[in-house]
């Protein structure tokens, strides 16, 4: 995704929706983790910690990761704790219900399902036709 | 000399009935008592039989209340258009990149 961005400064903008998986069972405090992340204005710098250690998360590495990466380390707790960073993450995955969402990851681009392969070639040529067609390409 | 060979073939008659009486009732006794084992298996087979096609009634009434509890078959899913384009608005999430896309890439995923 990261490639992508930088590929397409001016034209392509990157949502992550969360979909955490009920039998994931660090999936849903990692979600919580990146939009309490989010409210300090770093949802991506703590997305990025939590993909880089997806196999070893813990309470105490979110708390060191809001440290490294420079959050308000108590104001991050609480925002953990708050109802409003639960309801959020609940926003998404009603979305995600609404959306045909079945499994993670699904892409969408302009609202259309991805289907084909997930690979940056793939999503860049997607999004290659659709400049086209805009009269950007 | 008529007569006698008669008489002859009459006794060697008599004789083979009787011998052929001995054996025969030696014979029988055995095919009987082989009879009555078979008889006595085919029984056995049968009481199995029975209770097998028991078991099945069983099996199948088990099933039918299976198939009763779990109500009515699930309509299939429908298919989705592969072109159906969603609505899926920014909210309250936290977007990267262009500030006035042309494109916009959502990711649904979760961290694990």
């Amino acid at each position: 995704m990261d490639q992508l961005v930088e590929a397409y400064p001016n034209d392509l903008q990157v949502v992550y929706k969360h979909y955490p998986l009920s039998f994931h069972k660090n999936a849903m405090p990692a979600a919580k983790a990146s939009v309490a992340a989010g409210k300090q204005g770093k949802f991506w710098e703590m997305h990025d910690k939590i993909m880089a250690k997806y196999n070893g998360l813990s309470e105490p590495y979110y708390i060191d990761s809001a440290g490294e990466i420079g959050l308000d380390v108590e104001q991050f707790k609480a925002d953990m704790a708050d109802s409003s960073t639960q309801a959020m993450v609940d926003e998404d995955t009603k979305l995600a219900d609404r959306s045909g969402v079945r499994g993670t990851p699904t892409i969408f681009i302009n609202g259309k399902k991805a289907t084909g392969q997930r690979s940056f070639e793939a999503y860049k040529s997607v999004i290659d036709q659709i400049l086209k067609e805009k009269g950007k390409g | 000399m008529r007569l006698t060979k008669t008489s002859r073939s009459l006794v060697a008659g008599f004789v083979a009935l009787t011998l052929g009486a001995c054996v025969d009732q030696k014979a029988v006794d055995e095919v009987k008592g082989r009879v009555d084992l078979v008889s006595a298996k085919v029984g056995t087979l049968q009481t199995q039989q029975q209770d097998i096609l028991a078991k099945l009634d069983s099996l199948q009434k088990g099933q039918k209340d299976i198939l009763a509890k779990a109500g009515p078959a699930k309509p299939a899913r429908p298919k989705e258009d592969p072109n159906k384009v969603y609505d899926l608005p920014v909210g309250s999430s936290f977007p990267k990149g262009a500030e006035s896309p042309t494109v916009t890439l959502v990711e649904f995923s979760d961290f694990q």
